[in-house]
Parts: C-alpha cells; sequence; structure tokens
C-alpha cells in the first residue's frame, strides 16, 4: 500500500519537475535587419561601395545565415516584427546621431575604435590636450550609456527576456564593425585591434 | 797644515765635482737602479721595477716604467714618470724635506691594492708631518681602476696638486670618467690633513650635460625606475669624521628632458632644478634637505587614462633616512623621517574624464612624514585646492596591508568649482541637465576614512553645509539657504553603526511654478541609512504637500528609500502652468503611501485626484523607472469621469463638443514626453439634461485623427450645419511598440464607429478604417489638425 503511493508522489515529482517551458525563440536575421536599419540612421555609411562589398563576403553572411537557419528561431524568423521605433528607441537615436559628427572623426583618426563588445573605445588619445581627452572620454561614456539603454529598450520593445539584451549587442557589436567606415579600427573577437581598409 | 787642508779640501771638492759630474751617469747605471730597487724592495717588501733611473745636474731623481706589485701579483701601480725635485735641507729640523713630487701617466688599481699597509706614517701632532715631506706632488693624466657597484671602473685621468706648505691640504683638479664611457665630472677641491687624525676633504664637483643612463644603477638603486636624459650639477661636497655632506646652490642641479619609466607608468620633465643639501653621518643616516623646481611636467599611468601634462612647481623635502627600531622593536633599516611639500602651481590633469585645470585651481599638500612603523605615516598633512578648498589630517598608508586610513577636517569653500570639477563637466554628456546647473555654498566637516586594497572604503564623521545654493534651467528649479549638520557613516566595509543626529534647512525651494519656504526636519543617520522621521509640510501652489517620514537603506549599494505623500487643495492651473500646460480651474489631492525608490525605479500606492473639466480625475500606480538611464519612463494608471466635453473641446482648441466624459487610460508609460504604452478606454456618458453635441471643427478633427485623408464633411447636402447631434462617442485605444490599435465605441458591419449619431438630425457619424496606427502617423495626424483651419460642413457621413 505504502510502496505504491510513494512510487506514485515520485511519478508525480518527476512529472512536475518536467513541466517547464523552455522559450529559445529569438528573432537574431531580425534584430540584424533592426540594428543595420539602426546603425545607418544614427551613424550612416558614407562609403557604399564598401557596403557592397560587406555583402557579398559570402562566408560571413553565409555563416550568420546558417547560424540563423539552424537556430530554432529560424522557424519564427518570417514572422516576427521587431520594431525598433519607440519613443525611447527614437530618443537614444537622436542622441545617437547627435553626437555622432564629433566622434567620427576621432574614429578616423584611430583615437577611437569600435570594441569588440559593441561599445566605443578609446584606444590612443596622444597628441590631443588634456581638456579634449576628457571631452572625447566623457562623449565616449555617453555613448556607450545611449548604446546600453538601446539594446535594453529594443529587448522591452519586443518584449525579449533580459537575457536576450547580450544577443542583441552581440548582434550590434558585429553590425558596427561590418558598417565601420574606412580608417576605422575595430576590435576582433580576440580583442586585436584591425584598421578596417 | 793649513796647506795640506787645502789640498784635501780641493781633492773633495774635485771629488764632490766629479761625484756631480758622474751622478748622471752613476744614476743611470744598472747597478745603481738594482741597488735602489733593493733598497726600495727591503723598506716596503714590494715588487718594483723601473725601465730606467736617473739623478740629473739638478738633483731631480727621474724613473720611468715604474711598475709596483705585491709579490707574486699582477702591480697596483704604473707610472710612465716619476720625478723628485731637488730636495730641500730643513734646517729647523735638521733633516730634509723632499721637492715637488711628480707623477705623470700613473695608474692606480685599487682592487689590487696591498692588504697591509706598509708605509709608515708619523703622527707628530696637530698639523704636523707624515713620514715623508714634500714640497708639492702633481698628479699628470693619472687612472684609477676600481671595482664599484659590481663592476669595474675607469677613473680619471686626474690632474691633481698635492701641497704640503703647513696647511697640510691637497689640491684635486680632476677630470674622472665614472662609468667608463664619457669623461663626466670634473672635481676641485682640497684635501684636508690627509694623513691627521680628523682628515676632511672639499670638493667642488661639476658634471656638464651628462646623460643619466651613466648614473642608472645610481638612481635605481634609489627609485625602481628606469631613467633618462641628461643634467649638469655643481656641488660642493664636504667630507669628514663626521660625515659628508653635499650642497648644491640655486639650480645646482639641473636635469633636463627627464623620464623616469616604470611598468609603463611614466613621468617626464622638461626640466628639474635642485638645490638643497644632503648630509650623510657615520652613523649611516642620510639628511636631505633639497628643494625641487620642475617645470613642464608630464605624468601618465600604463593605461594612459591618467595624465598630467605642462605641470610647473616646487617640491621641499626635508627628510632623515635613517636606521631605527619600529614599534615591534625591529631593525628599520630605510625609515624615512621629515617633511615634505607640494605645490603645483600651473599644468592640467586628467583622470579618466574628471579634468582639472592647475593653473585655475593651484594645488598644494604639505605633510610630515614618517616610516619608521612600515607604514608611511602622514601627519599634519595638508591639501589645498585654490578656491575650492582642502583638507587637513592625519593618514596612514600601508600598501602591504593593502590600507589606507585618513582622519582630518575637509573644508569646501566653493562648492560650485567643486561640483563642476567633480560632477558637472564630467557627467554633462550623460545628464545634460547638469550642463547648465550651477552650485554655492561652503561645506565642511570631520571625516575618518578607510580604503582597502580590494576597493571597500568606509567613511564616517560629520558634514555641515551653510549657504547652499543649487539650481538649474531645464526644467526650472532653485533651492537657496540650504544647510545641513549631517552625520556620516557609509561604506562598502563594515562601518560604525549607531544613531546620530543631524538636522536640515531649505530656506526656499523655486520648483513647478511655485515657491515653497523654510522646510526643515531633524534627520537620524545609522551605517549607510538615514531617516527623516517627522512629517515636512509646505504650501505648494496655494495648497499643501506633506512628506511623511523618509526612510533610506544600503544607500551604497542596492539602495532603498521610502516615504509618502499627501497633496491637498492644490491648484491645478498652477501646477499645471508650472509644468508648461494651460489649464484653468481645479485642484489636485490625494495622497502616495508608500512612495518608494529601489533600483532605478520609484513606485507608489494610492491615488492622486483632481476636479477638472467639471469631472474628475484620478491617478494611481504613478512611478518612474529607469531613473538614471537615457530614458526614464514615467507610468501611471488614469481614470476620469464626468468630464465636461464642452470644457475640455475648448481648452484644447478642438472645436466645441458638449457632453460627459468618462475612461480610464491604465499602464499609461510616457519617455521622452510621449506616451509608448497604454491601454485607454474612452467614451461619452449619457446624462439627462446634457446635450450631446459636436462642431464640424471637431468632426474634423475626429476625423482626421481616425485616419481621413482629407476635409471628411465638406461636401454633400448637409454642409451648412454648424453642429450635429451625436448619441456616443469614444475609442478604445491600445498603444504598444510604438503602434496605436483604436477600435470605435461601437463595432458595426465591420466598422469601427468613433462618433455614433443620435436618432434626430442632424446627426453624424464617424468612422475609423485604420485601426492600426504607426505613431509617426498619429503625430502626422495631430500636426495636421493643427494646421487644419477652419472646416466647412458639407454633408455628414451616413451610417
Amino acid at each position: 500500500m505504502r510502496r505504491p503511493m510513494v512510487s506514485t508522489m515520485a511519478a508525480c515529482a518527476v512529472s512536475m519537475a518536467a513541466c517547464i517551458t523552455v522559450n529559445i525563440y529569438f528573432p537574431a536575421p531580425e534584430v540584424r535587419a533592426a540594428a543595420e536599419e539602426i546603425v545607418e540612421e544614427t551613424w550612416g555609411n558614407n562609403d557604399p561601395a564598401r557596403s557592397s562589398q560587406l555583402d557579398n563576403r559570402l562566408p560571413a553572411r553565409f555563416a550568420a545565415w546558417l547560424a540563423d537557419t539552424v537556430s530554432p528561431a529560424s522557424a519564427h524568423a518570417a514572422e516576427a516584427d521587431i520594431n525598433v521605433s519607440t519613443a525611447a528607441i527614437r530618443a537614444l537615436k537622436e542622441s545617437m546621431k547627435a553626437r555622432s559628427g564629433t566622434l567620427k572623426p576621432h574614429l578616423g583618426a584611430g583615437k577611437l575604435g569600435l570594441g569588440k563588445d559593441g561599445m566605443l573605445a578609446v584606444r590612443d588619445l596622444s597628441g590631443l590636450g588634456l581638456r579634449e581627452q576628457a571631452e572625447i572620454r566623457r562623449l565616449v561614456d555617453a555613448e556607450n550609456r545611449d548604446r546600453r539603454s538601446l539594446y535594453k529598450e529594443i529587448a522591452k520593445a519586443n518584449n525579449f527576456e533580459e537575457e536576450r539584451v547580450d544577443d542583441i549587442q552581440a548582434i550590434f557589436a558585429e553590425t558596427w564593425r561590418e558598417k565601420a567606415e574606412n580608417g576605422w579600427w575595430t576590435q576582433d573577437s580576440n580583442g586585436t585591434w584591425r584598421q578596417t581598409h | 797644515m793649513r796647506r795640506t787642508l787645502a789640498v784635501l779640501i780641493a781633492i773633495a771638492a774635485a771629488l764632490m765635482l766629479a761625484a756631480y759630474l758622474a751622478l748622471p751617469a752613476v744614476t743611470s747605471s744598472p747597478g745603481f737602479r738594482k741597488a735602489v730597487l733593493s733598497l726600495a724592495r727591503d723598506r716596503t717588501g714590494w715588487e718594483i721595477t723601473l725601465e730606467q733611473l736617473h739623478i740629473g745636474y739638478g738633483l731631480a731623481l727621474t724613473a720611468t716604467g715604474v711598475s709596483i706589485a705585491e709579490p707574486g701579483h699582477e702591480p697596483f701601480l704604473s707610472a710612465g714618470e716619476f720625478r723628485i725635485s731637488t730636495p730641500w735641507v730643513r734646517p729647523d729640523r735638521f733633516g730634509y724635506k723632499l721637492g715637488r713630487i711628480v707623477l705623470s701617466d700613473a695608474e692606480l688599481d685599487l682592487d689590487r691594492l696591498p692588504t697591509t699597509n706598509t708605509t709608515e706614517t708619523v703622527d707628530d701632532g696637530p698639523a704636523k708631518t707624515t713620514g715623508i715631506a714634500f714640497s708639492d706632488a702633481l698628479l699628470h693624466g693619472a687612472v684609477i681602476h676600481a671595482t664599484i657597484a659590481g663592476a669595474r671602473r675607469r677613473i680619471g685621468p686626474i690632474d691633481a696638486v698635492i701641497n704640503d706648505r703647513g696647511e697640510r691640504t691637497i689640491g684635486l683638479r680632476a677630470s674622472a670618467t665614472l662609468i667608463a664611457r664619457t669623461p663626466i665630472v670634473h672635481a676641485t677641491g682640497t684635501l684636508h690633513n690627509p694623513g691627521g687624525i680628523t682628515p676632511a676633504i672639499d670638493l667642488e664637483l661639476e658634471w656638464e650635460d651628462v646623460p643619466l643612463d651613466a648614473v642608472a644603477e645610481f638612481v635605481e638603486r634609489i627609485i625602481p625606475t628606469h631613467a633618462s636624459g641628461r643634467f649638469d650639477a655643481r656641488v660642493r661636497l664636504h667630507a669628514d669624521a663626521e660625515g659628508v655632506t653635499v650642497e648644491a646652490d640655486t639650480d645646482g642641479v639641473t636635469l633636463r628632458d627627464t623620464t623616469l619609466e616604470h611598468e609603463g607608468a611614466a613621468i617626464r620633465a622638461k626640466e628639474l632644478g635642485l638645490q638643497g643639501r644632503l648630509l650623510s653621518n657615520g652613523a649611516g643616516s642620510l639628511t636631505v634637505d633639497v628643494q625641487v623646481r620642475a617645470r613642464e611636467v608630464s605624468a601618465n599611468d600604463p593605461s594612459y587614462s591618467r595624465l598630467a601634462e605642462k605641470l610647473a612647481g616646487n617640491v621641499d623635502l626635508n627628510i632623515v633616512i635613517a636606521e631605527v627600531k619600529n614599534a615591534r622593536g625591529e631593525e628599520n633599516s630605510d625609515a624615512i623621517m621629515g617633511t615634505v611639500a607640494v605645490n603645483i602651481e600651473s599644468g592640467e590633469a586628467l583622470w579618466d574624464k574628471f579634468y582639472i585645470d592647475l593653473k585655475r585651481f593651484i594645488v598644494s599638500a604639505s605633510s610630515k612624514i614618517d616610516t619608521t612603523d612600515d607604514v608611511v605615516r602622514l601627519d599634519e598633512a595638508r591639501l589645498t585646492v585654490r578656491g575650492v578648498g582642502g583638507w587637513t589630517g592625519d593618514a596612514r598608508i600601508d600598501p602591504a596591508g593593502g590600507r589606507y586610513d585618513a582622519t582630518g577636517r575637509f573644508e569646501i569653500v566653493h562648492i560650485g568649482r567643486f561640483l563642476e570639477i567633480a560632477v558637472r563637466e564630467p557627467f554633462k554628456e550623460s545628464f545634460p541637465a547638469l550642463a547648465a546647473a550651477l552650485a554655492e555654498g561652503e561645506l565642511k566637516g570631520d571625516l575618518s576614512s578607510t580604503v582597502y586594497g580590494d576597493g571597500r572604503f568606509s567613511v564616517y564623521g560629520e558634514a555641515k553645509l551653510s549657504g547652499g545654493k543649487l539650481e538649474w534651467q531645464d526644467p526650472p528649479f532653485k533651492l537657496k539657504d540650504v544647510s545641513f549638520n549631517l552625520p556620516i557613516a557609509l561604506g562598502t566595509a563594515p562601518v560604525k553603526d549607531r544613531e546620530r543626529h543631524g538636522k536640515f534647512r531649505i530656506g526656499v525651494i523655486e520648483a513647478m511654478g511655485t515657491r515653497m519656504v523654510d522646510i526643515q526636519a531633524p534627520i537620524t543617520t545609522r551605517a549607510n541609512a538615514f531617516s527623516i522621521d517627522t512629517e515636512i509640510r509646505a504650501e505648494f501652489h496655494d495648497g499643501t504637500v506633506t512628506l511623511g517620514r523618509l526612510s533610506a537603506d544600503h544607500i551604497l549599494h542596492g539602495a532603498r528609500m521610502e516615504t509618502s505623500m499627501a497633496l491637498a487643495d492644490v491648484n491645478l492651473s498652477a501646477l499645471l502652468s508650472g509644468l508648461g500646460l494651460t489649464y484653468t480651474g481645479g485642484a489636485l489631492r490625494g495622497r502616495l503611501d508608500p512612495l518608494v525608490y529601489t533600483e532605478g525605479r520609484i513606485t507608489s500606492q494610492g491615488t492622486l485626484s483632481a476636479k477638472a473639466f467639471g469631472g474628475t480625475f484620478e491617478a494611481g500606480n504613478i512611478g518612474i523607472s529607469e531613473l538614471f538611464s537615457p530614458v526614464p519612463a514615467f507610468s501611471t494608471d488614469l481614470r476620469f469621469r464626468d468630464l465636461n466635453l464642452a470644457t475640455l473641446s475648448a481648452a484644447f482648441e478642438a472645436g466645441h463638443i458638449s457632453g460627459l466624459l468618462e475612461g480610464e487610460i491604465a499602464a499609461l508609460e510616457i519617455v521622452d514626453g510621449q506616451p509608448v504604452a497604454m491601454e485607454a478606454r474612452i467614451q461619452t456618458t449619457p446624462r439627462r439634461g446634457v446635450p450631446q453635441n459636436i462642431s464640424v471643427a471637431a468632426i474634423n478633427q475626429i476625423s482626421i485623427l481616425g485616419g481621413s485623408g482629407s476635409d471628411p464633411i465638406s461636401r454633400g447636402l448637409l454642409s451648412f450645419f454648424d453642429n450635429y447631434r451625436y448619441a456616443k462617442m469614444g475609442f478604445s485605444a491600445r498603444l504598444r511598440n510604438d503602434r496605436f490599435t483604436v477600435r470605435g465605441v461601437e463595432q458595426y458591419d465591420g466598422k469601427d464607429f468613433l462618433v455614433v449619431g443620435s436618432i434626430f438630425p442632424p446627426t453624424v457619424n464617424v468612422i475609423s478604417h485604420s485601426q492600426v496606427i504607426a505613431f509617426s502617423e498619429m503625430v502626422r495626424r495631430l500636426t495636421r489638425i493643427r494646421t487644419a483651419g477652419s472646416p466647412r460642413v458639407k454633408e455628414p457621413v451616413e451610417k
């Protein structure tokens, strides 16, 4: 009498433990498209030839496609409707756009670079006065603060779980690097700085 | 007899003459040389060789190719030529005294010097003779070889004059190669009493354009850095039994283009001038009394995020380095005791995004220093930033133990300048409102702080503010006559947790278009926590605002603050006017309790209600999220009922609508002044005796808002009516992800009715065909409404 009861309870416990919901859906291709749109809007890409070259980089594109295809997200990708236009996102984009004109020359001069984490990084400010260096560091801080908020707002606007903010950031990091203009320095996944040609 | 004597004298004279004439030849003979060498060997025990020896007619003895060595060893002294000029008879002692001794091209190897001193020295009293008396001695091109700092060095060539004319001094004039590369020092001076009981030496040493590399080993022994650059120096050295003193006058030592580097960090100086005195006594202590004048100094840490440039100033160092016993009774061989003062008069410094112009804010610091107990104790320390404030107190630095303690009094005489450096400028890009922020006041207090190597810290003490003022422009906000007396107990490390009491007072608050005066309350603090236990009541827009007990915990990490706020009879029109909105009439009241801040988010329970537009508004769940992000979000649930549409439409210049309105806007979220989320349900409510009419202008605006591409009722037979009757008007709207989903107050035949016409004409229906509207489209429609002008009614829309 007692043994069947214990067995039943154990079975119930196992069953309950097994009843979990795992949401692994994440529309990476749409987020990537959104990232490209936002990067274009905020920082623009003044080098169409290079953009075309990037698009034609088959290994990279194929790898991205393959990653998206084999992931569970791909089943829903076509249905996904990524929203990247909320008041918060618009405000952040405006802020980043207004700042880009000041930051771009420093990227072109190699003073700043695009880090592997999708954030701006100070590379080498030598030759600049300390007051100017302070201003640039403050701009970089403000830019990175906006970027962090942007990734959070995109997740929030699309009801992604908070853990997905890192995925969004990773996709944006790749996009910032891809959209880098000639002469800019970008950091690869190993942390090595390379100049874009 | 006399003749015999004369003959003998003549013979003697002839012999002497013969001897004199034969002297050079005799003394040059190998036999003579051998005899002399044998005599010298017997007297000294050394192996002495000569290539040539002779005594000339001037009675000067000249030896060439001289070499002196211990038996079986390499020579410790060699000389190209050794010459002793005419000896002089000393009548007073009936002895003799050598004439000038000249030693040319001598090489002395100190490493090979005999271990036992075989020379005989006679002390016959102060300032008297040595074993060998001589007129003077000259050294030409002497070179000394020695092992210094573990390496063989060559010092020389040295030219020296050694006098023995009663003063018992030796004059030296030397050019020495200290480190066998470049001649770097020229020395002149005197050596007193070289063989006496209290010998002393006075030298003037001069270095000119010497590379620091040449003394790198010496520098690295004092400071563990790689040094490069060049220096000039002119110093006086005095050495006696008491010790060695080195003195330099103003600009006595000048370092140019000096760089000190250590593990990526570097200090570079265009010019450093040193003057002062070093005294090394026989007990091994070193007294340093040095003033350093620096010009164009720059410094960087390995990451180049902490930099200083163009620094100019001076350093006064008055210390003793000595061997003493520490508190545990152990010997500390390098204890430093004394005072140090630094004054930086110009330059600039950067610490990540914190920048200070040191010409505007001159920094000076001074302190007693004592490292006896293996830690650095700074007593009576003073740090002053001119025009900003300073700190005086004692500090204890223990890098090995990873602990830094400071106790003292700080005084910030101009808070505005302090905040400019520490807050406004560093953070204005991230928080633009700071750019126009101004502050005044004087803050002082006594604090004890401890910082640990792992970054934890604690601060305990008290701070007092007087004459405080804070204001910024957007939105307009002013605090005046702020003062407080605040016990402080903060720390990420354990800090004394004792209840203490203070108080604060705000003379005037000007914000949101109103002015509140004389707000004060006692304040209680504990570790990382404070509370204001009494209610704070202030007049606010013709009414009152009351803040309840405020408690704040964990204010350094995971802060949580809780209070309550009650509004009574606040003039709504005045409040909205203060916020830039226009409305006449109404009063705001209610209570938010609790009002909680935690993790960058403010939440509340309770409601605020207002009588406005003839009805009632009620706002609940008021909160702000992402408070410190660039895009904070305001949220609330809004309910309203019995709003008089006639008043409302007039206020918003939306044509004329009569009737009563009720509804709710739930989960309203506003970011950057724009709604980003809501669930709205708004509709008119019929009531006996209340007409329900709508003007053409209002219809037109609703139509535009509903998606009509053009003036929808400007055509048709009924265009001449000014007003229409309606039975029901309203909509439900959902805003999510920048998209409105708008549904009419009624759905019929697949259509959404925003306005449902009444039974009796003239009547109007407004149908919306677009249920989903992007936010950008909504903005376009609102813009069109603002620019639409006065419409003309042509015909009603059919149901």
